[in-house]
Parts: C-alpha cells; sequence; structure tokens
C-alpha cells in the first residue's frame, strides 16, 4: 500500500496537468505562492523533485514548522547551560548541532558533555533507570510529538522517577499562524496544512485561514501522492475562487484529530506564551508543565542562568521562517553562514529553508 | 516537523506493541490507540503510535488519483 | 570473568602477553606468516604496487552480518581493488581496551581469519597494544594492505568521462542500515553488506574490462562517493531513482529514522564508471559471480563541468541535486 503513495505511474500525468492549470489560471501572477507549514513538507518536496517539477509555476515557500530553527538562541542556551552543568542530556537528533550564543551540544560532547540522541521521549526514562545522574530531556516538537512527551512524564511520575526532568520547549500551531497571516495577509495564495500536527489537533483549526484571509488551504500527507493531492487541492480551489479547508490526507487525519492525544497532552500541560526565533513572544503558542508536575520540570528545577539573547542583526532567519525573505536576501548566506559553520538554524536543521537552498543549489 | 511512518502491528502487551515497518520490527507505545488490533497499521512518530491508518480512507484516496488523472483537462 | 578478560599485563612485554600472543598466533596460524620478526619479509614482485592504510573503529564491534575485524580485512583488500591492485598481503595492528573479554577477541580474530584466507592473502606483520579503560572504545583495529596493479591503465576518481555508464554492484546502503537499525533497537534481518569484493575487480580486469574508475562507497556512502568523483573529474553525474537497487527494509528504517540510503555506507560493493560501450561486458562479467548479482547501471555522466554536480531525476522525473553532506546523518524526528 505504501509504495502505492510514492512510486505511482498516475502522478506525472496528474502534476503535468496541475502545471498546465496553473499557467492557463485567469489574473493570477506567476509563480503561485504555496508556503508548506511543516518542515517535514519542505523536506520531502526538494527530495521528491517538487520544487523543480514546478519551477516557473509555483514557488514553495518554508513556513515556521520546523522546530529546530524556530528554537530561539536563548533556549539554546539554556541547553547548553544544563550541559555544562553536568547533566545527562537526551535529545533528538535535530538539535545537536544549533548553535546558541557562543556553543553547541556538539562542541560541549567534545569537551566532555554527556549528551545522548534518541529516537523517543521514553527512550529518556530507560537512561534515567540505569544512571545517577539526572537527565533532561530536551522536549523540542510541535503537537505530533507532544503526546509521547506527556507519556514521559506522566510514566516517571507513575514509576517514581525522580532523577529525570524535561527542558520544554514544545510549541503549538494555530497561533502562530494566526500571527504569521497577521503579518502576510495578501502574499500567499496557499498553504499545505501540517499533515502529522494535523493527525493530533484535526483540520479544524485550519478553519480560519480561508474565512477570514480567503486563502485556500489544504492539509496534506508526505508521500509524493499526497504531495500531488494537497499541490492540487490548491490549484482547484484558486481555479474555482472557493477557499475552504481541504483534508487530502484522510486516511490519518480526522476533522477533529486525535481526542486521546489531546487529552493525554491536556494532563501534563498547559498552553502559556512562548518565544519564537524570528518572532518574539506569541500569546498561547507553546506549552509548559503544568504544577502538579513541576518537579520534572527542569526551569523548575534548576535555576538556569542565561544572558537574554543578543541578535545577531545580519542572521535573517526570522524573516525567511516569516516567509518575508529568502536565504538569498541574506548578505551572510554562503558566505559566512554555511552548512559548516551555521550562524543560524535555518542553515543548522536539515529542513531549514538555507540549509534546503545550499545543498540543492537553489 | 513531523516524520512518521505506518507500521503493522504483531503482538501487544499493555501499553507496549511489537510492531513491523518492511521486516524491522520495534517496540512502539500505543496506548493513545484505543483496542488496536494485531495486523492493524498505525502511525508512529519518535516510537509513538498516534492514529490508525484507515485503509478505506487510503483506498479513496488513491482513487480520487485515478479520477483527477482521468479528467477532462 | 578473570580468566576472560584481558589486562594492562597482557600488554607488558611479560608471560601475560605470551599468553595473548599465542592466542592470537593459535587463531591466525594458516593466514600468517613471518612469525615472531620484527618486521614482515617478502618477495616484492616487478611492476606497481599498491598500498593502503585504515583505521577501524566501528561502534557496535559485532553487528548483523560481520564484526570489526571482518570490516577491517574487507575494507582493506576494497581499497586495493579500487586501484586495480590484487591484495596479497596485510598487516594487523590490534588496540585493546583494558577489561575487554578473551572471548570477543577471540571471536574477532576468527573472522580476520576466514575473510584473510577467503581473499587469498597473508598476514605479514602485526602488533597488539593493551591500553588503559576509557582510553580508546573496546578495541580498534588498523591495518596496512599491500597488493600487485592488474592492470596499465590508469584506473582513477580523475577519470569519469562524459556519456560513461555508471554502476554499482548491489543494493545500497544495507551496512549503514543495519548499523542504525541496531542502534536505534530495531530487531531485523537487515544484516550489514561487509564483504570482499576484490574477485569482482580481478574477474573485470582480468578479461581486460575497460574501467575508468572505482570506489567503494563505504563512510558517505554512494552519494558521498559520487560527490567526490564528480569533483575530481570535473563532470556531471546524473543518478535515476526508478533504477537504484534499494532494499525494502533498507527504505524502511531510512523512512522511519529519517535517514537517506544513498548516504548510507555500504562495505561490500563497488561503483564502477566505465564507457558505454563496455557496461554490458561489465555486467555480464560481474553477473558472474556471487558478490555481482545484481548489478546495474543506476546513472550516467553527462557533461564537463567547472562546478561539477551530482544529480538525482527522481520518480516523478524531477531534478534535484544530492550534495555532499557536512554530517553524518542522524536520526531526525522531522
Amino acid at each position: 500500500m505504501s509504495d502505492k503513495f510514492r512510486n505511482n505511474p498516475e502522478l506525472k500525468p496528474l502534476l503535468k496537468k496541475i502545471k498546465n492549470e496553473v499557467v492557463a489560471l485567469d489574473g493570477k501572477a506567476l509563480p503561485l505562492k504555496f508556503m508548506e507549514v511543516c518542515g517535514t513538507h519542505t523536506v520531502s518536496i526538494l527530495k521528491f523533485g517538487f520544487r523543480h517539477f514546478f519551477k516557473d509555476s509555483i514557488k514553495f515557500l518554508s513556513g515556521p514548522g520546523c522546530p529546530v530553527c524556530v528554537t530561539s538562541t536563548k533556549d539554546i542556551d539554556k541547553i547548553i547551560f544544563l550541559a555544562q552543568q553536568g547533566h545527562h542530556i537526551v535529545t533528538f537528533g535535530d538539535l545537536i548541532k544549533v548553535p546558541g550564543t557562543h556553543s553547541s551540544l556538539e562542541k560541549e560532547v567534545a569537551k566532555g558533555a554527556l549528551v545522548s540522541v534518541v529516537y523517543s521521549p521514553l527512550d529518556a526514562l530507560k537512561i534515567a533507570k540505569i544512571t545517577s545522574k539526572e537527565v533532561i530531556f530536551i522536549a523540542v516538537g510541535f503537537e505530533t510529538t507532544i503526546p509521547s512527551i506527556a507519556s514521559l512524564v506522566l510514566d516517571a511520575y507513575a514509576q517514581q522517577i525522580n532523577n529525570i526532568s524535561i527542558l520544554c520547549l514544545v510549541k503549538t500551531m494555530p497561533n502562530v499562524l494566526k500571527y504569521l497571516l497577521s503579518q502576510l495577509q495578501g502574499e500567499i495564495d496557499g498553504f499545505i496544512m501540517p499533515g502529522h500536527v494535523s493527525v493530533i489537533i484535526g483540520a479544524e483549526p485550519y478553519e480560519f485561514i480561508p474565512k477570514e484571509y480567503n486563502i485556500p488551504c489544504t492539509v496534506a500527507g508526505f508521500e509524493p501522492v499526497d504531495l500531488g493531492l494537497g499541490v492540487e487541492s490548491l490549484v482547484s480551489q484558486i481555479k474555482n475562487k472557493n477557499p475552504f479547508v481541504d483534508n487530502r490526507y484522510t486516511r490519518m487525519v480526522k476533522p477533529e484529530g486525535n481526542r486521546a492525544a489531546q487529552e493525554l497532552i491536556s494532563v501534563v500541560f498547559q498552553e502559556c506564551d512562548v518565544s519564537w526565533r524570528g518572532f518574539g513572544s506569541i500569546p498561547n503558542s507553546g506549552l509548559c508543565v503544568i504544577e502538579e508536575f513541576k518537579q520534572f520540570d527542569a526551569e523548575k528545577k534548576f535555576q538556569i542562568e542565561v544572558k537574554d539573547e543578543v541578535v545577531q542583526s545580519a542572521c535573517i532567519c526570522g524573516d525567511i521562517i516569516a516567509g518575508k525573505k529568502s536565504p538569498l536576501d541574506c548578505t551572510l548566506f554562503r558566505k559566512k553562514c554555511t552548512p559548516e559553520n551555521p550562524i543560524g538554524p535555518c542553515m543548522v536543521s536539515f529542513e531549514g529553508a538555507c540549509a534546503a537552498y545550499y545543498k540543492y543549489g537553489e | 516537523m513531523c516524520l512518521a511512518v505506518p507500521y503493522r502491528i504483531i503482538s501487544k502487551d499493555g501499553n507496549k506493541a511489537i510492531a513491523d515497518v518492511f521486516g524491522m520490527k520495534k517496540e512502539i507505545d500505543i496506548r493513545i490507540i484505543e483496542d488496536v488490533e494485531i495486523d492493524e497499521y498505525v502511525l508512529v512518530h519518535a516510537g509513538f503510535a498516534i492514529q490508525r491508518v484507515n485503509q478505506e480512507d487510503a483506498k479513496e484516496t488513491l482513487e480520487l488519483l485515478t479520477e483527477l488523472c482521468e479528467a477532462e483537462e | 570473568m578473570d580468566k576472560n578478560t584481558i589486562f594492562l599485563s597482557h600488554g607488558s612485554g611479560g608471560k601475560q602477553s605470551q599468553e595473548l600472543l599465542e592466542l592470537i598466533y593459535n587463531t591466525l596460524n594458516e593466514v600468517v606468516i613471518n612469525h615472531g620478526e620484527d618486521s614482515g619479509v617478502f618477495q616484492a614482485v616487478e611492476g606497481k604496487a599498491a598500498i593502503t592504510t585504515d583505521s577501524y573503529t566501528v561502534d557496535p564491534i559485532f553487528f548483523p552480518g560481520g564484526n570489526i575485524g571482518k570490516l577491517a580485512i574487507c575494507g582493506t583488500t576494497n581499497d586495493l581493488a579500487m586501484v586495480g591492485a590484487i591484495p596479497k598481503l596485510i598487516t594487523l595492528s590490534l588496540m585493546i581496551e583494558e577489561g575487554f573479554s578473551f572471548d570477543d577477541l577471540n571471536k574477532i580474530l576468527i573472522s580476520i581469519k576466514d575473510e584473510t584466507k577467503k581473499g587469498n592473502i597473508s598476514i605479514i606483520a602485526g602488533d597488539t597494544k593493551i591500553v588503559s579503560r576509557g582510553k580508546i572504545d573496546k578495541i580498534f583495529i588498523n591495518t596496512a594492505g599491500y597488493g600487485v596493479l592488474a592492470t596499465n591503465e590508469s584506473i582513477s576518481s580523475k577519470n569519469a568521462k562524459p556519456q560513461d555508464d555508471v554502476i554499482i554492484t548491489g543494493d545500497i546502503g544495507d551496512h549503514g542500515a543495519s548499523i542504525m537499525a541496531y542502534r536505534n533497537g530495531f530487531e531485523s534481518s537487515l544484516k550489514s553488506d561487509c564483504a570482499n569484493v576484490a574477485p569482482l575487480i580481478k574477474a573485470l580486469l582480468e578479461q581486460e574490462a575497460i574501467i575508468h574508475a572505482l570506489r567503494d562507497p563505504t563512510r558517505g556512502g554512494l552519494a558521498s562517493i559520487l560527490n567526490e568523483i564528480v569533483a575530481s573529474s570535473k563532470v556531471n553525474i546524473i543518478l535515476e531513482e526508478e533504477r537504484l537497487p534499494i532494499k525494502e527494509s533498507v527504505s524502511g528504517v531510512c523512512d522511519a529514522l529519517g535517514i537517506d540510503p544513498l548516504y548510507m555506507a555500504c562495505e561490500g560493493r563497488a561503483v564502477i564508471i566505465c564507457p558505454q560501450d563496455e557496461t554490458n561486458e561489465v555486467l555480464k562479467i560481474l553477473h558472474n559471480e556471487p558478490l555481482g548479482s545484481n548489478a546495474q547501471v543506476i546513472g550516467r555522466v553527462t557533461e564537463r563541468s567547472d562546478t561539477p554536480k551530482l544529480f538525482l531525476k527522481t520518480f516523478i522525473g524531477a531534478k534535484r541535486i544530492l550534495p555532499l553532506l557536512s554530517r553524518e546523518q542522524t536520526p531526525r524526528i522531522c
């Protein structure tokens, strides 16, 4: 079944049709601008060649759905601080090379810091059981990842494991999208909504996009067929001048999402204002650990001392994440900022716009 | 931000299950999937099942592809 | 436990050192020449010879399909084969961490013996060091390999020419994917492809197949090695995604962990770049060899370029660049 969504002979003819339809659109300046919110979509669009295929007809802009890219320098500095205190840091691989103000986890490892890369947050509990050190799981991610992080806290509580905590840096989608749209009205022709965040929160939270901003939206999956159907939906909505939230990932996404996941999240976390790289603080755009579980909250457990961030004036990561500028507009791009010496997270993260542009030759 | 792939359930034990992805077996957490069945497919992200895969909808999606492909331009 | 454990004293030159050396010589007996001398002496042959050196620090040291010992021998023979040399002699330097077990060392030595014997090579010199706990990780192996050139033609990464075909001798990414799967708790029948490819290359050279470039896609995988070739030869290469032989299980674990099979190490494969009119002959010879049964053309050298690039034509017929990655892949959640 999976292969039918990847290497399907009907996809190429459909994509050619879409290209022809775009060219035939009345009164629309080309290329159309579609923003894929999710970093995994950025990677899929590049990997499968969609960017090249639709070169002059559709421009794909990367949005704020790259959890590494939107983690602020101050938050990275907090992680480095905890590593330097001698705690056992447990993290997803995505974060290892992200630079803070002076250092990165990778550099701290070379200096002797204890850092483990895991595939699942629940692996952090396994580590905590075999060490006397404090294990701190770096909780980055969006709604897709938050249920597994909530489970980590609940299991630690149930099993009375006391040498574990999380540094809660998770963020949520709907309100950052509201913020983004308030900055970008008229500049985006369509949104490709994050397929797996939508598995958790459903398609209903995006209703405001066509209703208040008249912009087409489609919830899409990540295989080539899913992306093709997603792009087809947006072009069709533009052609029919009828924007709505179209769910083209029905095999995984229900309109209301996954209620059990939402309940699990609400047992451990509550909404709070968090800081996004490039955007600053956005109200109710993240989660923090509720009072009842504060013993698992690294910010409450430890005195984390980091300075306020000094913004690198030349780094325009924030504008790039917001879709306002492209890496080619950045004076540091390819000169001082490269994958070997990244300045901002957009270059460090595998799915960051700058890393993608650099590697894939745009 | 969300790498997730479908796995097939091979066996269950409380909150955990052994699941298969193309011949690779892994222990995953299934606590938020109610009454998951053996041989059912679930979407797994970071070792955690986040949804069951609806096979009917999967078929319909492929049918939609065919329909759009065959439609007049 | 004491009898099974290697201590620092096993490296100090005294009686216990003798015991360790005895074990090593007993296990490797039939493949070692020049026992007990400070240097290995051999009759040099006329003509060109090749020498290579490598160090092996793989973690885990035992992995599905092999261990660090097998990897050390095959890695060395393969490096020699890649310049068109027939491997003849190998040196073996073992650096062992205090506390390592004799049982594990024995298993590794047996693999070394088996691969050396299969490859018709001999161990001509060796060394053993025992290092304090924590100063190295379990066991590191260093080798030097010596081989005799079987061709007068220059086989080099600089020699890929426009319109040449790009051939891979078998499935891609098995070794890297099997290690990633193992490290991340996946159970499977996926094994490393660790193997000595010198016989494949010998067969090609004996039948005078014309080859322009040969590389084994080890660390960094197929895409990294081809990036090196495009840069050395100053040509563009385009691969076709539809033609890449990748096992379903390799694809599966790569999808699950967010890693790309094109960058996963292969330890028993060779990339062969040859003129188009040689391709049928090359494939015929490869398909006759056990390790070459799944050899296929996966792409082509296109034109000369001052800014050479490696491209991939994807399933949907679009072109994208396969860049040289600046770092090793780690599992992603995004």
